[in-house]
């Protein structure tokens, strides 16, 4: 079965970067560049496993598109990519929304470690 | 002065201006109780020593501009102490001492104005002033020293004028303890207050300091990382998807050093440099450093440079801090607006070319006048004053702040001067 991840920053070229590297490693990518499209997205009809979500972004952040996700019912699970400074002052907000540690990735990302927490999120041994 | 002394000097004039007009509405309700006193009959006090005690003590007794310039205030402050003393003391002797306690309540007043405005010494002496001449008073009244005013025939025993005037005077140094250490306290939180911003100030700059530092290690691994990409470009990369990704670290590469040079420039000790600079881009720097905040924001930014806008002659980099000074103001007060904001920024010269105004207006929630005694406003108006220029603040609690910057340009006798 291949895993359909939606991975959605604000940045082209970073969003380029993981669909690359997700793409190597046997995963299905949509991207989405910025929280609109993100938004449009989820939306739409289209399924996902999982979604690569970068909290800072200009007019609709991260916890926007989680709060959307969330109104839509959508239950897939959600990993968060964030500066550390940022991610303490969103934590509460975060908890609120049910997010651990275990599911935030600080910047600059690690490739690998991202595909580790990937595969963990997804149950792939 | 320096700043924080001149504020401490200032909150001390307020002070004696509040003091001055309770001085004036208190010896005014007094004079009405004496004319009232005359008409409706009873006891008539209304003679003209009293008259002309009431008359220096609330008229000439104020905190004039032109006295307060030329003297030093703990001198003037003694020497109000004793002419309320002794005024105080004059309508206590033709109000019938003992008999008129009520007046002795204005000893308490001029006890209680000492302790909190000049601490101990000033205290101690205004009690001891007080128990003096209250006692010089009634003692002196009491075996005739005096011609004795009175209104009833009733003469009091000496050990009952004692006993009230001892109590009388232990009511006095009880309440100058009192107000000592009610000073003590406003001064305790008033200090711890202002350790606090000055701890603040001290980590914002051992911030920058570090900042500096670091950012020139970054510039290293950067430096180390633009060689070696350039290297691989030039070694003729064998597909065009391998090119793509190293102009791709090549050009994140250059942002960011980009960003940690704009950092490192506005975390360097200002060197006190003048020269001609356009005001134009010294905003558009300013802009750039914050730009990284205000991307994420919910704050549009307008820009309308006018034309012909001359040169000034400034620091640049004292000028950018000015500028990111009141651009942060905007995005902190903008953000705490659900909606978000405007930021316009606008610059106008004067019709004689002799200045060039700046001016910032965002649509915030607005500014707080304590706010604007805040470390990074009291370090902005310092910067402007030393370019000759003035800053005005205009705030509308709730409705956005207007900065406006003034600044004289190189065509103004005044920036002549500073270069």
């Amino acid at each position: 079965m291949m895993y359909k991840i939606l991975v959605v920053d604000d940045e082209a070229r970073i969003v380029d970067i993981m669909e690359k590297f997700l793409k190597i490693n046997g995963f299905d990518v949509m991207k989405a560049i910025g929280g609109e499209a993100a938004i449009r997205l989820l939306s739409g009809d289209a399924q996902f496993d999982l979604m690569l979500l970068d909290m800072k972004m200009p007019n609709v952040n991260g916890i926007d598109v989680v709060r959307k996700k969330e109104e839509l019912g959508k239950n897939f699970p959600v990993l968060l990519l964030t500066g550390s400074i940022d991610a303490e002052k969103h934590l509460d907000v975060l908890r609120e929304s049910g997010f651990t540690f275990d599911d935030i990735l600080y910047k600059p990302i690690d490739l690998p470690a991202l595909l580790g927490m990937v595969r963990k999120k997804l149950n792939i041994k | 002065m320096t700043t924080p002394d001149r504020q401490l000097h200032d909150e001390l004039i307020k002070k004696y201006r509040w003091a001055g007009r309770i001085r004036l509405v208190s010896f005014l309700l007094l004079f009405a109780f004496l004319i009232m006193m005359k008409f409706i009959g009873g006891y008539s006090y209304l003679n003209p020593a009293l008259l002309a005690v009431v008359f220096v003590e609330a008229i000439l007794n104020q905190p004039y501009a032109f006295i307060i310039d030329k003297v030093d205030l703990r001198r003037f402050q003694y020497f109000q102490m004793c002419t309320d003393v002794i005024a105080i003391s004059w309508v206590l002797y033709y109000m019938g001492g003992l008999e008129a306690p009520v007046i002795s309540l204005a000893y308490y007043a001029v006890i209680l104005w000492a302790g909190v405005v000049a601490g101990f010494a000033a205290a101690l002496f205004a009690v001891l002033a007080c128990v003096f001449s209250l006692s010089a008073i009634v003692l002196s009244e009491h075996f005739g020293l005096l011609p004795r005013v009175t209104f009833t025939n009733y003469a009091m025993p000496t050990a009952q004028v004692v006993t009230i005037l001892a109590g009388n005077v232990a009511f006095l140094f009880a309440f100058g303890y009192f107000s000592v250490r009610s000073s003590t306290i406003i001064r305790d939180l008033q200090q711890k207050r202002q350790e606090e911003s000055l701890r603040y100030t001290h980590r914002l700059s051992a911030a920058g300091y570090l900042m500096n530092r670091t950012a020139h290690d970054i510039q290293g691994c950067l430096a180390g990382i633009r060689g070696s990409v350039q290297i691989l470009l030039g070694m003729r990369p064998k597909s065009e998807e391998e090119k793509k990704y190293l102009v791709s670290i090549e050009d994140f590469e250059k942002r960011g050093a980009e960003l940690i040079h704009r950092l490192a420039t506005f975390s360097e000790k200002p060197k006190n440099e003048f020269a001609p600079a356009d005001v134009q881009t010294v905003i558009e720097d300013a802009l750039a450093l914050t730009y990284p905040l205000a991307r994420y924001s919910k704050m549009s930014i307008d820009k309308a440079f006018g034309q012909d806008i001359p040169l000034v002659i400034a620091d640049r980099a004292q000028l950018q801090e000015v500028f990111v000074a009141v651009i942060l103001h905007a995005l902190d007060s903008v953000a705490e607006k659900p909606k978000g904001g405007e930021l316009s920024i606008h610059t106008k010269r004067s019709d004689n070319t002799q200045s060039v105004d700046i001016i910032f207006s965002d649509t915030g929630i607005g500014i707080k006048p304590a706010e604007v005694k805040q470390v990074g406003f009291t370090a902005a108006h310092d910067i402007v004053a030393s370019h000759h220029g003035t800053i005005k603040v205009e705030g509308r609690e709730g409705g956005g702040t207007t900065f406006i910057i003034t600044l004289p340009s190189c065509a103004s006798p005044k920036a002549q001067v500073s270069s």
